[in-house]
Order: C-alpha cells, then sequence, then structure tokens
C-alpha cells in the first residue's frame, strides 16, 4: 500500500476532494479507520493537512429543514390513501372490461377496501394486538378519555391512545401511546398488585399501579415524568435494566445512542400542557431551558449575563412550543431567535 | 463502494415485488430527506409535499421496472428533481451563473461543542457567509456532496453534467469556503474584537 500509494503528495485541499477520504470522515467503517491510520503512521508529516481537511469537512454541517415524525406519519398515511384509491379504481376499471361484470366489480371493490384497511392497521404500531376495541386521536387540541375501570388520560394534540377489547379483564389492563399523554391511574377494584396498569410507549413499557404520569414519544426520545405514586419502566431494548421511578423524576430514553437518563426536575413544567397553560413563581430561566431542550429538543443559548438566573413569574401559554416561547418573549421583555434547533435568548 | 446512505437491498426488493410494508419503511426512509431536498430547491412546502407523493405513488405502481435499480437513493432523487424543477411554473431555472443568489439555501448547522470557542463561533459566521456567497448550483452540489454524501458519479447525473464537471464545480466551491476557514492570525483577532464588541453591546443595551 505504501509504495504506490496516491495520497503521499496531497494537500489538505486535495484530501478535501478526495471521495474516500470525504466517506472516512462523515461515515468513518473500521476498514477505512484502518487505512488512514495506517496512512498517518506511515506519513507523520501530512499529519497537520490530515486533520485541517476533516475539520473542514465536519464544518460543513447543515441544518435539516427535514419534517417531524408526525407530519412523515401525516404525509405516509396520505400517500397509502391516494395508492389504495388509484388501486380500487384500476380494479373497478379492468372489472368493466370484462363482459356483464356488475357483480365481479362490486366484488372486487369491496375486497380492495378490505384489502387497503388490513394494509393500513398491518401498518399501526397495534397490528400485534388484533382485538383492539378502541382508539382515540386528539386530532387538534387536547382530549380527557375516561378507560373502563375509570383512570384518566389526557391526550396532546396530536396523541393516540389505544386499548384492547378485554381491557380490565382478566387481571390486564394495557394501553398503547403514540403523542404525549398524562396518566391518572386508578387503583384497580381487587388488589392492585393482581392488575398493573401498563403503556406500552414508542421505545419502552411502564408498569404501574395507581399514579399519574406524563409520557413524551417525540422524535427519537420517549421522556417519562413521574407526578405522583410509583411506576417502573421496562425499556424494550432488552440490554438496558427497567428502572423505578419516584415522583419528581424525569426518565430519558434517546434512542440514537441508547442511552436512559434520568434527573429531578420540576415536574409542573412537564404537566402543565395539559391545563394549556403553566402559572409560574420564581421559577429560574435555566430550568424553563432544561424543559425546552427535553420536550421539543431544541436547545437553549443565552446571550447576555444573568439571563439564565433570571426568575420566572406569571401564566405561560403552552400549547405548543411557538406560543410558549411567544409569550415568554413576551414576559421576560427578551427577543428570541432560532438557528436550526438552537434557541437564543437575547435580552433586549 | 457500498452507499450507506441508500435503503437496505432486501427491502428495496421487497418493495420490487410489491410488499406494502416495505413500501412503507421505504416511505419513512425516503420522505424526510426528499423533502430536505426539494424545499430548497423550489422553497414551496406545498409543492415539495405534491411532488413527492405524486412521485412516490409512480414507484408503487411501476415498482415491477424498478427491480433493477441499484442505487434507489440515486433513481428517485434525479427522479425528483426533475419532477420538481421541470414542472413548477414560477421557478427560476437553476442556472449557477449568478453569484449572491439565495436560492438552494444552506444554513450551517450550529455546532454546540464548537461554539463553546469564540473563535469557532467567529469561524462559523464567516463560512455561513462565504456559503451564502456560492452560486445556487454550488451549494446545491455541496448539499449533494457533504449532506447526501453522493458520490461525484450520482452528483454528475443530479445536475445533468459529466463526473469531471460535478468535480470541478465542487472543488471550486471548497476553495471558496475554504478562503474562510483557513487560519489567519488577522482575521482571529478582527473575529474576536467583533465578538467583544458585540457582547459589550449586548450588555450595556441589556
Amino acid at each position: 500500500m505504501a509504495k504506490s500509494n496516491p495520497y503521499v503528495d496531497f494537500d489538505t485541499e486535495d484530501f478535501i476532494r478526495d471521495e474516500s477520504f470525504q466517506r472516512w470522515v462523515l461515515s468513518p467503517e473500521p476498514q477505512s479507520q484502518r487505512f488512514w491510520d495506517q496512512y498517518l503512521q506511515l506519513h507523520p508529516g501530512q499529519h497537520a493537512s490530515v486533520s485541517e481537511a476533516a475539520a473542514f469537512i465536519r464544518r460543513l454541517k447543515f441544518s435539516s429543514h427535514g419534517p417531524s415524525l408526525v407530519e412523515t406519519e401525516a404525509s405516509l398515511k396520505r400517500q397509502l390513501d391516494r395508492i389504495a384509491a388509484q388501486e380500487r379504481e384500476q380494479v373497478i376499471r379492468e372489472g368493466r372490461l370484462r363482459r356483464g361484470g356488475t357483480r365481479r366489480v362490486l366484488a372486487w371493490s369491496a375486497a380492495a377496501v378490505l384489502l387497503g384497511a388490513l394494509c393500513w392497521v398491518g401498518f399501526s404500531v397495534f397490528s400485534v394486538h388484533g382485538s383492539m376495541l378502541s382508539s382515540v386521536t386528539a386530532v387538534d387540541g387536547i382530549k380527557t378519555i375516561v378507560l373502563p375501570d375509570s383512570s384518566e388520560v389526557v391526550l396532546n394534540a396530536h396523541a393516540e391512545l389505544s386499548w384492547p377489547q378485554d381491557f380490565g379483564e382478566r387481571g390486564g389492563r394495557e394501553v398503547w401511546l403514540q403523542g404525549e399523554a398524562y396518566f391518572h391511574v386508578k387503583h384497580s377494584a381487587g388488589s392492585p398488585a393482581t392488575a398493573p396498569f401498563i403503556v406500552h410507549a414508542q421505545d419502552l413499557d411502564i408498569a404501574v399501579l395507581g399514579t399519574q404520569f406524563n409520557v413524551t414519544n417525540g422524535p427519537g426520545f420517549t421522556n417519562v415524568l413521574l407526578d405522583k405514586g410509583r411506576i417502573r419502566v421496562r425499556l424494550d431494548d432488552s440490554s438496558l435494566n427497567s428502572r423505578e421511578l419516584v415522583p419528581g423524576e424525569l426518565l430519558r430514553y434517546t434512542a440514537a445512542n441508547h442511552r436512559i437518563a434520568v434527573r429531578k426536575v420540576m415536574a409542573e413544567l412537564y404537566t402543565s400542557w395539559k391545563d394549556s397553560k403553566m402559572t409560574l413563581d420564581q421559577v429560574p430561566m435555566s430550568k424553563l431551558a432544561e424543559m425546552i431542550q427535553d420536550v421539543y429538543g431544541d436547545s437553549v443559548v443565552f446571550a447576555g449575563r444573568g439571563l439564565a438566573d433570571y426568575k420566572v413569574s406569571g401564566t405561560l401559554q403552552v400549547t405548543n412550543e411557538e406560543a410558549l416561547l411567544r409569550t415568554l418573549a413576551f414576559v421576560l421583555d427578551i427577543r428570541i431567535s432560532r438557528a436550526g434547533d438552537v434557541l437564543v435568548f437575547t435580552a433586549k | 463502494m457500498a452507499d450507506t446512505k441508500d435503503i437496505d437491498h432486501g427491502c428495496w426488493e421487497q418493495f420490487t415485488a410489491g410488499d406494502k410494508s416495505a413500501y412503507t419503511v421505504l416511505y419513512r426512509f425516503y420522505y424526510p430527506r426528499l423533502y430536505n431536498y426539494g424545499i430548497r430547491l423550489c422553497q414551496d412546502a406545498a409543492w415539495t409535499e405534491d411532488c413527492i407523493q405524486e412521485l412516490m405513488t409512480q414507484i408503487w405502481f411501476k415498482r415491477g421496472m424498478l427491480g433493477r435499480v441499484e442505487r434507489p437513493t440515486s433513481y428517485l432523487f434525479v427522479a425528483f428533481r426533475h419532477r420538481i424543477l421541470k414542472t413548477h411554473a414560477t421557478l427560476p431555472l437553476l442556472t449557477g451563473l449568478a453569484g449572491g443568489d439565495q436560492s438552494f439555501p444552506l444554513e450551517l448547522a450550529p455546532d454546540e461543542l464548537l461554539m463553546d470557542q469564540e473563535q469557532e463561533t467567529g469561524r462559523h459566521v464567516y463560512l455561513q457567509k462565504a456559503l451564502d456567497t456560492l452560486t445556487p448550483r454550488q451549494r446545491e452540489a455541496v448539499f449533494l456532496k457533504f449532506y447526501e454524501e453522493m458520490s461525484y458519479e450520482e452528483i454528475s447525473s443530479m445536475l445533468d453534467i459529466s463526473t469531471k464537471a460535478a468535480y470541478k464545480l465542487i472543488a471550486r466551491a471548497i476553495g471558496e469556503l475554504r478562503v474562510f476557514s483557513v487560519r489567519h492570525p488577522v482575521l482571529d483577532v478582527l473575529l474576536s474584537l467583533g465578538w467583544f464588541l458585540l457582547m459589550a453591546q449586548s450588555l450595556l443595551i441589556g
């Protein structure tokens, strides 16, 4: 390799332009790693050029204009509906071509409709459970549901909750959640220990005895916040141990690196969405920033000394991030600007 | 040379055989990327969405003919670009001649780790300025190269130019961007001075 190595005379810009060099920097693999390690060992003089070139490529990281997970799912659903409709049309057209096909057309289109419906169910998370009875979606706005066992669930906008036909029977209380919801689980009439309440979220399950807690299925993360009582969280990723939470603790699972983090937070900041507003009394800005990062995935940067320690009091609109930021800017008389997923808070 | 940003080959094959669940995997995989690219091309969210839906409908009904597609990503992006640009009534053609033209915007993502250092923050600002002064076509090529990680060959078929021309286009863009990232003592001093003034100003006003 060393003798005929074409990279011997490369300067920084040559490296940047080189396809396999780019690939190594952007998506390193064991093989390319070995190659470049070895190259640097043989040509220590090239160290500066190589690291400069790599740093340049790494700096070219662009913000994404990509849609959110929810938007992607909505688009996918529209797409599948569209395809199903066209397939029905196609079947009908083909049926008409055959002689005297009226009855057949009907039969075919019924089959097509059924097929479409089956496909759609197949895609949803709930496909495992054939006997899913009820499913409630909060299309826009917040919705409160009372389950057969009189447990209450407050669904945030776009969230969806499903439960099987035999909910509460044979000792099982299981629900499936997409999006965000706040749970107030009632002790079951019988012995609580025999009837655990289980919430299946995106990446984890939560086993509950009577308790109040909040679940957020976000893009790439799942948050569980315990308000009152006691819960045990089991991760879908079997390499991670289950965790028991005490009130006021937030468990955050990040899908990208399979990490869980548990820490104490101000619970009311995370659950106030269900009342559409939060009433704050002397809450430090840094706590609010932490919540914005946890819930909306945007990190907050303070430009100006002392802003982070600023205490916030008042009532904030929290129906969505935009409304929250707007009220925050107004209440604090600051300017909030966005650069990708970084929010900059500037004192006016 | 395996392209890591291509969908799993097995999934593509299942889809071409008519498997709808493979199709949904495919859709979830490509929709955000096509959207992220299309919105830059036409800066029209509704149009981008329409084009993706039409393209994805078409590939479902033409799936029988797609079995031989070796690079799904390339195939979809080329077809998508055509769709967006050809049929959009009001879109100016990206001739790529005018510098300072703000079509195909490309914003640097803030790097939290590096942003702690003032010098790096300044460099970030200047690199962004340099990106803004590239031609839209250069920006597009840089995006396809360093964001989508396409090969020069793939970029050449995207932009309908020779591989050599694709290489030159990107080499030139790199050269222009590099001016702003090469260590330059005077620039560093100016940058930190600028930041000092900025901070002082915000403190005074705040």
